[in-house]
C-alpha cells in the first residue's frame, strides 16, 4: 500500500476531478491517493465522486489558505 | 453508472463550456456521455475555434484539456449533418473524433438517458 500525492492546486473545476480520473491507472487497491487543490468547489465534487464511484474518503479538510488537502483510498 | 445526453444549440462560450465543463464531470463520474452538436453549435468544432474559446474565456478552466479528457473517457461527440449544408463546411474542416448523424441516430442513441442537457 502506498501513499501518492496529486498536485491540483491552480485547476477550476472540473479538471481537479478529471486530473485524479487521469491518474488512476497508477493507483493500485489499498492505494491511499491525497490531493490537495484549491478550486472552492473541490470539497463538495470530490465527496461526490467518491459516492459516485465507490471509493473512500478518508478526509477533506482546509488547509487553512483556500486549499484543501483530501485522502482517498482505492 | 448512468447516462448523459446534452445538446450543444450554439457556438459561443456559453453554449460549449457549460456542456463541455458537465459533459467531463459526468464522464469523469463513470458515466456514458453523448453530445449532439446542432448546426447553430458547429461552428465551434471547427478546427482551430475551440482554442478560440479557450481564449476568449481565459478565466474558465482550459477547455482544451477538457476535451482531452473527453476522448480519454470515451465520450462521444455527434454532430447534426444538416450543419454542413447552413454554414458551407465540409466533415474535413472539423476537428477529429466527431460522428456525424441526423437526428434519429442521435434520439436512438440517447434513449434511456438519465440526464438531458441543452446549451
Amino acid at each position: 500500500m502506498a501513499v501518492k500525492e496529486l498536485d491540483c492546486l491552480g485547476l477550476k473545476c472540473p479538471q481537479p476531478i478529471l486530473k485524479v480520473v487521469a491518474f488512476i491507472p497508477q493507483m493500485e487497491a489499498g492505494d491511499i491517493l491525497e490531493i490537495k487543490a484549491d478550486c472552492p468547489s473541490f470539497p463538495t465534487d470530490i465527496k461526490a465522486w467518491c459516492d459516485r464511484t465507490g471509493k473512500t474518503l478518508l478526509f477533506c479538510m482546509d488547509d487553512g489558505s483556500g486549499s484543501h488537502s483530501a485522502q482517498i483510498q482505492f | 453508472m448512468g447516462k448523459v445526453s446534452i445538446t450543444i444549440n450554439g457556438a459561443e462560450v456559453k453554449n460549449v463550456y457549460p456542456a463541455i465543463t458537465i459533459g467531463v464531470s459526468a464522464a469523469a463520474s463513470g458515466d456514458d456521455v453523448i453530445f449532439f452538436v446542432l448546426p447553430s453549435g458547429l461552428p465551434a468544432f471547427v478546427k482551430g475555434k475551440l482554442e478560440e474559446l479557450n481564449e476568449k474565456a481565459a478565466k474558465l478552466p482550459d477547455l482544451m484539456e477538457m476535451m482531452e479528457g473527453l476522448k480519454m473517457l470515451n465520450a462521444r461527440i455527434m454532430i447534426c449533418e444538416l450543419g454542413f449544408e447552413v454554414h458551407g463546411l465540409k466533415e474535413e474542416d472539423l476537428i477529429e473524433g466527431i460522428e456525424v448523424v441526423g437526428a434519429t441516430t442521435f434520439v436512438a442513441e440517447a434513449q434511456g438517458s438519465d440526464l438531458t442537457f441543452s446549451f
